[in-house]
């Protein structure tokens, strides 16, 4: 092997034994392999890489993929079946929440547990304590039992005793989504020092923009195989499309046009099928709700020339275009749309009855195809598009009909650094 | 500092990791509360003035039916309870070993044989500080110390042997069998009970007395009263039995900790 990496691991495969109950592990055991009790899930299935010195490589796919176990063997809490890694160097991990913090400790009688666990001796911990405080920036709880931090502090202080044990190889497992945006930037930050002192960071998402912005290089991995490798952009796209081409292929989407064909003009009562599972920006944790009145059937995104993309640059024209069936005759409709953050808060929302646009009466087995144009002046990110049909009646405001929660899912990206949600194009210069 | 590195360079045994856990467990059990450490001061104080005057002034129970010797039930009592506690300790803290640590199961490389070690050593400090109320007793109250008390440590010493294998034991199957908690509770209540705790092994008939022994505490509590009380020196052939027996158990135990080791972390 090369001098150069860090990391090899050949056809690595892992594969667990589920037993019906504790004790029947036990029994097998104790039966000599005479009995088996177990059933075997394979959670690698021959997996191979290398990876060097300063590199950042980016683990995506979807929950359940195999990500979380391949971390555990490279940091030695698990034991592959079969396969070959090498791990050259100390391996300082960030696993889940905790990363092997004693709840009953202090934050400072952790770091030093952590620091001894890691073959680092009490001179040398003592001399780096102030610098893990001081990262970890949790002022006075640093001297409280860790059981006592909020899930930020926490984290805040894995990550500083982490980085602070000056690993070789850094690991990190989707747990520093949990600190706020202040602290996660300073961590990203701290990943180019890190990288530039020559650590080899390795860390799980599904913050995909993260991984485009951050890694040299991302690994897919679906169901213990690796899907796709390489460079980061072309590995999100295999992933956006992994997670959201759903049940249906990407590749027979049927555009509006078909589906608003002479059937459903027709007076036949025949309701059209909800045709926004099949779109692959839908979101399935939507959320919905209204009286039925009328429905949402089918939405379609257009965005620099393609329709249905997964995803989204800062700055694109957007043409969405939201299908609904009446089921009644109704008057005085909204047509609506809201855009949020993850965490729920609304990024921009406007409707037909603010914005004084006039729209149609509609009767039964009607059909409205309402057009909604806008810039995406979003910072790159996750945003979650929620549509709506709602009326105003003279005993209820802003009825809702058929209202849409978080039905769209959009993947922003971009080379924007810029903190925030909204891209305002700024231009710092200096005049004097 | 000791250290022992397997070949992949994981730590698997440190004086230092084990130093710093049981000064913290220590620490642990007694933070939040105003007299602190103070606690495992006052604890053995108080359940010594009680035991001199239920068992003493109230009762006036005598050890021995013979006449003469130490007439004193208390301390005699209290030596055996100090031993019965350690051990009984140690079992306790082991049922829920690997559960209450499971930070160090999964997410890190640790050297789990070691938290058996923090087991006795923290059960142990409980145990010195008790026998140090009951020296000052002796000397202060009796005026009766003698320089035999010198060798208490070298008696316990296989004790603490015999109660890490049991350690290692009960912590590893405790994972898969859920029910040696409510077990252990049981058990070393018998032990408290089948042991010269509360009275001497002559009392019992002489088809029995054997079998007292195969109580692990039983030879060490009456070392212990031994060289306590008596001025006498345990035989050392005895003493050798019990060595051998204590190392083989503690070999034992870590080898069933060693084998269902690679488990725990599929069942917690």
């Amino acid at each position: 092997m090369s001098s150069d990496s860090l990391i090899e691991v050949s056809g690595l495969t892992k594969s667990f034994r589920i037993y019906p109950t504790p004790v029947s592990r036990v029994r097998e055991y104790l039966s000599g392999g005479r009995k088996t009790y177990h059933t075997e899930v394979k959670a690698l299935n021959a997996v191979s890489f290398k990876l060097s010195r300063g590199e950042t490589l980016g683990l995506v796919g979807p929950n359940g993929s195999g990500k979380s176990t391949l971390l555990e063997i490279l940091c030695g809490t698990t034991r592959p079946s079969g396969g070959q890694v090498r791990v050259n160097g100390r391996v300082s991990a960030l696993l889940e929440l905790g990363a092997g913090f004693n709840p009953e400790f202090t934050g400072r009688e952790n770091i030093i547990v952590n620091a001894i666990i890691q073959g680092i001796s009490l001179d040398a911990i003592e001399k780096r304590f102030d610098a893990i405080a001081e990262f970890a920036d949790i002022g006075e709880f640093i001297d409280h039992p860790v059981k006592t931090y909020s899930s930020g502090m926490y984290v805040r202080l894995a990550f500083a005793a982490a980085v602070g044990m000056d690993p070789d190889i850094l690991v990190i497992d989707e747990a520093l989504a949990v600190g706020d945006i202040r602290f996660q930037r300073k961590c990203y930050r701290y990943f180019n020092q890190l990288q530039s002192k020559g650590t080899t960071i390795i860390f799980v998402t599904h913050a995909v923009e993260l991984v485009r912005s951050h890694c040299d290089r991302a690994i897919l991995l679906n169901q213990g195989n690796i899907e796709s490798s390489g460079d980061p952009k072309a590995v999100i796209h295999d992933y956006l499309e992994l997670m959201f081409s759903g049940t249906n292929g990407a590749t027979e989407q049927p555009s509006i046009r078909e589906l608003t064909g002479r059937e459903i003009q027709s007076e036949s009562i025949q309701i059209p099928r909800d045709n926004c599972k099949s779109r692959r920006t839908y979101n399935n944790d939507e959320f919905r709700w209204g009286n039925g009145s009328a429905e949402i059937f089918d939405f379609l995104i257009k965005s620099g020339g393609v329709e249905d993309p997964l995803t989204f640059n800062t700055g694109d024209e957007v043409d969405l275009r939201m299908m609904v069936q009446f089921n009644e005759a109704l008057s005085s409709l909204i047509y609506g749309l809201t855009i949020r953050t993850v965490d729920g808060v609304m990024v921009f929302g406007g409707n037909t009855r603010d914005a004084e646009v006039l729209v149609k009466d509609r009767t039964q087995f009607e059909t409205a195809d309402i057009s909604f144009r806008f810039i995406l002046n979003l910072l790159p990110g996750e945003y979650f598009l929620s549509l709506g049909v709602a009326q105003d009646s003279e005993v209820v405001d802003n009825l809702a009909i058929d209202r849409r929660y978080d039905l769209i899912h959009l993947t922003v990206i971009g080379s924007s650094s810029d903190l925030g949600f909204a891209s305002l194009e700024m231009k710092i210069t200096d005049q004097i | 500092m000791f250290k022992y590195f397997d070949r992949h360079n994981n730590l698997i045994f440190s004086w230092g990791l084990v130093y710093q856990l049981t000064r913290r467990n220590i620490q642990i059990r007694y933070r939040g509360s105003i007299l602190g450490l103070l606690w495992s001061l006052v604890t053995p104080i108080l359940m010594l003035a009680m035991y001199t005057f239920v068992f003493g002034t109230i009762l006036d129970l005598r050890w021995t039916d013979q006449e003469g010797g130490n007439p004193e039930f208390a301390t005699i009592l209290f030596s055996g309870l100090i031993v019965h506690a350690y051990f009984s300790e140690c079992l306790h803290m082991s049922v829920d070993l690997i559960p209450s640590n499971r930070q160090y199961v999964k997410k890190v490389v640790f050297p789990l044989t070691s938290l058996t070690l923090v087991v006795i050593l923290t059960a142990a400090f409980q145990m010195i500080v008790s026998t140090f109320v009951l020296l000052l007793y002796l000397v202060i109250v009796e005026r009766a110390l003698v320089w035999t008390v010198v060798l208490i440590p070298v008696a316990i010493f296989p004790l603490m042997l015999m109660a890490m294998g049991f350690s290692w034991m009960i912590a590893a199957s405790a994972v898969y069998f859920r029910d040696l908690g409510q077990l252990v509770g049981l058990v070393t209540l018998a032990l408290l009970f089948i042991s010269p705790v509360f009275y001497e092994t002559s009392r019992l008939p002489d088809v029995m007395q054997p079998w007292l022994y195969a109580n692990p505490i039983t030879w060490i509590i009456e070392s212990v009263r031994a060289l306590l009380f008596d001025g006498k020196v345990p035989s050392v052939i005895e003493y050798l039995i019990y060595l051998v027996a204590a190392f083989s158990v503690s070999v034992a135990g870590l080898l069933l900790f060693r084998k269902l080791r690679p488990g725990f972390s599929d069942v917690i």
